[in-house]
């Protein structure tokens, strides 16, 4: 009987809830408005094409050049640990690494990919 | 105190958001009412309460304005300042609106219409325009959108947008936007069609309205006169840096900057012949701003040869030194020698303006009571006064040439540094 009335008890509480949320969306819910007032401002005019267009991600390169580079953290984690056994030999080789990884950015640089468009 | 009053009281408190939709020809009404501190000039009707408009409307120009009252979130009102134009085309196309004949200052009508519209003495004004889907809903389609496939059919009414050519190996969108002519910042009147490929412009078409209309593309009272009659120099020459002045008050609104805008504007209202240290005192806080560096330096080059077509501080702006004050021998008395800079770019043509205005001063202080000798022609703020009222054809083919190919923010940047002229009046 206890058990019934559990159950009856979260049956009403979620009715409530129900009830509840229904109301919320029917006086809070964001006013979608009018034809003309939805209509995207610009200036006097209504759009000719509908905004769902494909567009160019222009910070994909840039993206791209992040990845590389933050990889190259992967590699000196592992080299921080032995630095000190190894020695100038291990500055040289990390240094030789960074500077074919520059030798990349500024590849990239000629190439116009840190500009935006 | 209960809930709708304390809301009303917090509503009224700050200055009224307004939007302003004017016409050619009352440039100095707007800054007029950018000093106002009762009222702030936003930038989309979405965020204002009352629509200011003002100005006599030709039919070419209801539609629009219709639109963009439409656009305005409730609660909202119209206050029209028609000056001395009729009503009749306006109360056409408004019939339901309730528009307040605002014969002295509309500021007051504004706030007036304001509070009772907060208060609930007014209510908020119905769409003018019909609430019609421009095409109903298809449900033909995964989206509904009217045809197979995602890009086939019209979502909503509009055409999905076209597929352009090859950009960076890639085949995208563009989208053809109708913007103006009630564009914040832009020329009253200014519409252009533009074709965007994400935010870059690809395509320009700027709309020339036909001519009738607009009488001067100056509105100094001086500025006026000086065609016709001999004025006094000083007074010429305190109006053309009021003028620079006031056009770098509204770029500096455009970048963002609105209190030192309004700052500056208060500055342009109160010019005298002593004020060239106040410039000065500008000219030297304005890098601090970035304005005349990172969003202005490079942006809108226009060459030396092109330049050649341009007039009055956009053409000196690029080294072409044309000022018809250099073959005036009044001028000439007075030690009055052009200035110009290299560069060409958005900021050289801000820095000249400053420059210009300092010059101004400068010669006004000096002029005593010398006046302007008729029949030479007289240099105005933008070119020769007298000659094309409106912005000429060439300067919309350049301004064509500059913006393609711009992300659309330089874009706006160039455009509002070149200082156009209205377009139309309303």
């Amino acid at each position: 009987m206890a058990a019934l009335g559990a159950a009856l008890a979260v049956f009403l509480g979620a009715l409530g809830a129900v009830g509840v949320a229904r109301w919320l969306e029917g006086n809070l819910r964001y006013d979608r408005g009018t034809a003309p007032r939805r209509v995207p401002f610009l200036g006097g005019h209504a759009p000719s094409t509908h905004a769902w267009s494909r567009y160019h991600v222009r910070y994909y390169t840039m993206a791209l050049l992040f990845l590389a580079f933050d990889m190259e953290m992967v590699f000196m984690y592992p080299w921080a640990v032995v630095f000190v056994e190894e020695g100038a030999v291990a500055l040289a080789e990390m240094v030789m690494f960074i500077a074919i990884l520059l030798l990349g950015i500024l590849y990239a640089w000629r190439e116009r990919a840190l500009e935006w468009a | 105190m209960g809930l709708r009053e304390t809301l009303a009281r917090l509503a009224l408190d700050g200055p009224v958001p307004v939007f302003v939709v004017a016409g050619g020809g009352l440039d100095h009404e707007l800054v007029r009412l950018k000093l106002d501190p009762r009222i702030r000039l936003v930038s989309t009707p979405r965020s204002a309460n009352v629509m200011l408009a003002m100005g006599a409307p030709t039919s070419r120009l209801l539609r629009p304005a219709a639109r963009v009252h439409d656009q305005m979130s409730h609660p909202r009102a119209t206050v029209w300042a028609p000056g001395s134009a009729s009503i009749d085309r306006i109360t056409r196309l408004f019939p339901e609106i309730g528009i307040v004949r605002a014969p002295d200052d509309p500021v007051d009508h504004v706030l007036a219409t304001h509070e009772r519209l907060i208060h609930g003495e007014r209510p908020s004004e119905p769409d003018v325009l019909p609430n019609e889907e421009p095409n109903p809903w298809r449900g033909v389609g995964p989206y509904g959108q009217g045809g197979k496939g995602m890009t086939g059919g019209v979502p909503y009414g509009r055409p999905l947008p076209q597929r352009s050519g090859d950009r960076d190996g890639l085949e995208l969108d563009v989208l053809d936007l109708r913007v103006g002519p009630f564009f914040p910042h832009l020329p009253a009147g200014f519409e252009m069609t533009v074709k965007l490929q994400g935010d870059i412009v690809q395509e320009v078409r700027i709309h020339r309205p036909p001519r009738a209309g607009i009488r001067s593309d100056l509105h100094d009272p001086v500025l006026q006169r000086v065609a016709a009659e001999s004025v006094c120099i000083a007074e010429l020459e305190l109006a053309r840096a009021r003028h620079h002045v006031l056009g770098f008050a509204g770029a500096l609104h455009f970048h963002g900057l609105q209190a030192l805008g309004r700052r500056v504007a208060r500055m342009a209202t109160t010019l005298s012949p002593d004020s060239a240290p106040t410039i000065l005192r500008l000219r030297r806080l304005v890098p601090t701003t970035g304005v005349l560096s990172w969003s202005t330096k490079g942006v809108g080059v226009v060459s030396r040869a092109l330049a050649e077509e341009l007039r009055g501080p956009n053409a000196r702006a690029s080294g072409v030194l044309r000022d018809l004050r250099a073959h005036d021998p009044t001028y000439q008395a007075l030690g009055f020698e052009p200035i110009g800079r290299e560069e060409g770019d958005a900021a050289a043509r801000w820095k000249q303006r400053i420059d210009e205005a300092i010059q101004s001063v400068e010669l006004a202080r000096r002029a005593e009571g010398a006046r302007t000798t008729p029949g030479l022609g007289v240099e105005g703020p933008r070119g020769p006064i007298g000659s094309p009222t409106l912005t000429s054809r060439d300067d919309l083919s350049i301004v064509t040439g500059l913006i393609e190919g711009m992300e659309w923010g330089d874009a706006l940047t160039t455009i509002v540094s070149l200082d156009l002229g209205p377009m139309v009046q309303l």
